[in-house]
């Protein structure tokens, strides 16, 4: 998956837990999970232990906070691109957003679940109507942004799916 | 008897702790627009103001009184900001037997003219910065000069002028700001004093003449004329300094018949300390002065008002060596100090660390707060005390890694930034520093962004 962090190109590659491997500027950089709760991680980055606590405030930001610091960034996915990379990264991110402000009242998918294109991926209960909203595309979980029992706010994002090649 | 609480926030839930502390029971005032009630679960009973904005809620005397009077409170703390310094808001209250928790509608009237201040402190023998009040009179002042708001405070009305040819012009600016923001244009010109300290004097005065000198404090850290950053006490002082400002202190407060509590501000420079202004009302960062004294403030404040005699033994007060308060507040640093809205989601306090006696939070939020753009945007004072200056820093800074708000974007960076400045480890600061310097001391590292955001990612993919 590729991504653009406040300006900056990072590819970031799931493997087995407690491991990811990044890639910035074409170097790669191997990080380990150390702790993980609801909403805050601590991992290990070339040997230094890092912990940080966020927040996501709107589809693109986050807030972040890091031992006395508190910033906002910005995030995005970058689409691939045949330019950019023929052979790996030929799938296309899928942001799935909510389509009214609502309750989030069950999730039916897991990360890095597979789905079928018409798959339920969530209810989100908007004036009392329970909306189901369904994979647009065959392909895989790539990130899950809300829990259950939370309210969404129109356009944000809830889901991102990764479309089979 | 029952006290009239005649604010909202964070110093609300400090004067009802110390009142309730003391026998009294506290009635609490909301807006209609308010979006956090946390304060009012600090107070024995709440009335709902009417009105649309401020003006006509926390600054509107007639609603106040006539709650006051219907809920049969015999006593008003007005808190600061707001209507704390009004001399018609005190007149009010005496004209209508309730007492009012600071000094006398003829001290705040004096107060609110920081000419005659200035005037009456020259009385008192206390130097004071070279100023005139006519303008022709500026031909033999050196450049830069400062134009003031006779009725000033915060900033307003407040010009710095170095073009000598610029003066007309910069006259007209402050007397416009001064017109909007105390309804007096009348302005008047000082020597400008260049990278001075800020430097306050805490005092409390009792019926009898008793002027209990409570400390100094330094709050050169500034951001656009307002205090960011308060310590207790003022180390820059050497012990001459401090007899001058301890005796002028006194003089001054005897002269003007002062009750209650109260602060004496001076510019200090090359050894001199210059009289300022007096503030006559409880400040925000009394705080300080309470961690190194062990005093409460609030306490003695009324207890003077209501007829109590002071004793000077209060004076030898000692509890810790150094304190510091840092005023969090819900603005962005990275983004022009623009002001955030939203809801606080989390607060995480440093309440396992082994520093946490010395540590000290005073807020008027907690999680599910909104924060909204009508009222200021303080969240919480976070006040570290220690042995001296040096260790409280290192104290602080062990704290702060440990502290956090999430839902708002805070000014948190700006202490971490400053507890690893050159300048402001040897207390080389004055009150413009932060503007000039804030792009070079405070630089967002993007290794740190994306290792943010990686821990996001990272819960998110592998949570099981």
């Amino acid at each position: 998956m590729k991504l653009c962090i406040a300006g900056k190109i990072v590819s970031i590659e799931k493997s087995a837990y407690p491991f990811a491997n990044l890639k910035i500027d074409n170097r790669s950089v191997k990080i380990k999970i150390i702790d993980i709760d609801k909403n805050s991680c601590e991992y290990l980055i070339k040997k230094r232990k890092v912990k940080f606590y966020w927040l996501q405030l709107d589809d693109t930001l986050f807030q972040i906070l890091s031992e006395g610091e508190s910033f906002v960034c910005e995030v995005r996915y970058v689409l691939p691109t045949k330019a950019q990379d023929k052979q790996s990264e030929k799938s296309i991110i899928y942001e799935i957003k909510a389509p009214v402000s609502g309750l989030i009242t069950k999730i039916f998918v897991g990360p890095a679940s597979i789905v079928n294109r018409g798959q339920k991926l969530l209810s989100l209960e908007a004036m009392k109507m329970e909306n189901e909203i369904q994979a647009p595309v065959s392909g895989k979980v790539v990130q899950i942004n809300v829990m259950e029992n939370r309210e969404v706010n129109k356009n944000e994002t809830l889901i991102v799916l990764e479309q089979n090649p | 008897m029952k006290l009239l609480i005649a604010n909202r926030g964070e110093i609300a839930i400090r004067v009802s702790k110390t009142a309730k502390k003391i026998g009294f029971k506290t009635v609490g005032i909301v807006a209609p627009f308010e979006t956090n009630f946390y304060y009012l679960q600090f107070m024995d009973e709440v009335i709902e103001l009417e009105g649309v904005n401020l003006l006509e809620t926390f600054l509107n005397i007639n609603q106040i009184i006539s709650i006051a009077k219907k809920n049969r409170c015999k006593l008003l703390h007005p808190g600061y900001g707001f209507l704390a310094e009004n001399p018609d808001f005190a007149k009010a209250c005496e004209e209508n037997n309730i007492t009012f928790i600071g000094p006398s509608p003829a001290t705040l009237t004096l107060a609110q003219d920081k000419l005659l201040c200035k005037k009456k402190a020259i009385e008192c023998g206390i130097n004071s910065i070279p100023f005139v009040e006519d303008k022709k009179d500026l031909f033999n002042f050196e450049f830069p000069v400062m134009i003031k708001a006779k009725k000033g405070g915060g900033g307003k009305g407040l010009r710095k002028v170095s073009d000598k040819n610029l003066i007309e012009e910069e006259i007209a600016k402050a007397s416009r700001e001064a017109k909007v923001a105390f309804g007096d244009e009348s302005v008047f010109f000082e020597q400008f004093i260049d990278k001075p300290k800020h430097i306050e004097a805490q005092f409390v005065a009792d019926k009898f003449g008793e002027v209990v000198f409570l400390g100094t404090r330094d709050c050169s850290v500034q951001r656009r004329h307002q205090k960011i950053l308060e310590e207790a006490p003022a180390v820059a002082l050497n012990n001459k300094n401090h007899e001058n400002i301890y005796s002028s202190t006194k003089k001054l407060v005897r002269a003007i018949n002062y009750l209650g509590c109260g602060t004496v501000e001076f510019l200090y420079k090359d050894n001199n300390l210059f009289f300022m202004e007096i503030n006559p009302r409880i400040q925000v960062e009394h705080t300080v002065t309470e961690e190194v004294t062990g005093l409460d403030i609030i306490e003695l404040q009324i207890s003077s008002v209501l007829g109590e005699k002071l004793n000077d033994s209060l004076e030898n007060c000692k509890k810790h060596g150094f304190s510091m308060e840092l005023r969090i507040c819900a603005e962005d640093p990275y983004n022009n100090f623009q002001p955030q809205t939203g809801y606080i989601e989390k607060i995480f306090l440093p309440a396992s660390n082994k520093y946490r006696n010395n540590f000290r939070w005073d807020t008027g939020i907690t999680e599910r707060s909104f924060i909204s753009a009508y009222f200021d945007s303080l969240l919480g004072k976070f006040i570290v005390s220690g042995q001296d200056r040096k260790k409280t820093i290192n104290t602080a800074r062990e704290l702060l890694k440990e502290f956090g708000i999430l839902g708002v974007q805070t000014n948190i960076s700006i202490f971490k930034a400053l507890f690893k400045d050159k300048n402001y480890l040897e207390n080389n600061i004055y009150p413009s520093y932060l503007d000039e310097n804030l792009d070079k001391i405070l630089q967002i590292k993007r290794e740190n962004i994306i290792a943010g955001y990686l821990s996001f990612w990272a819960q998110k993919n592998y949570t099981i």
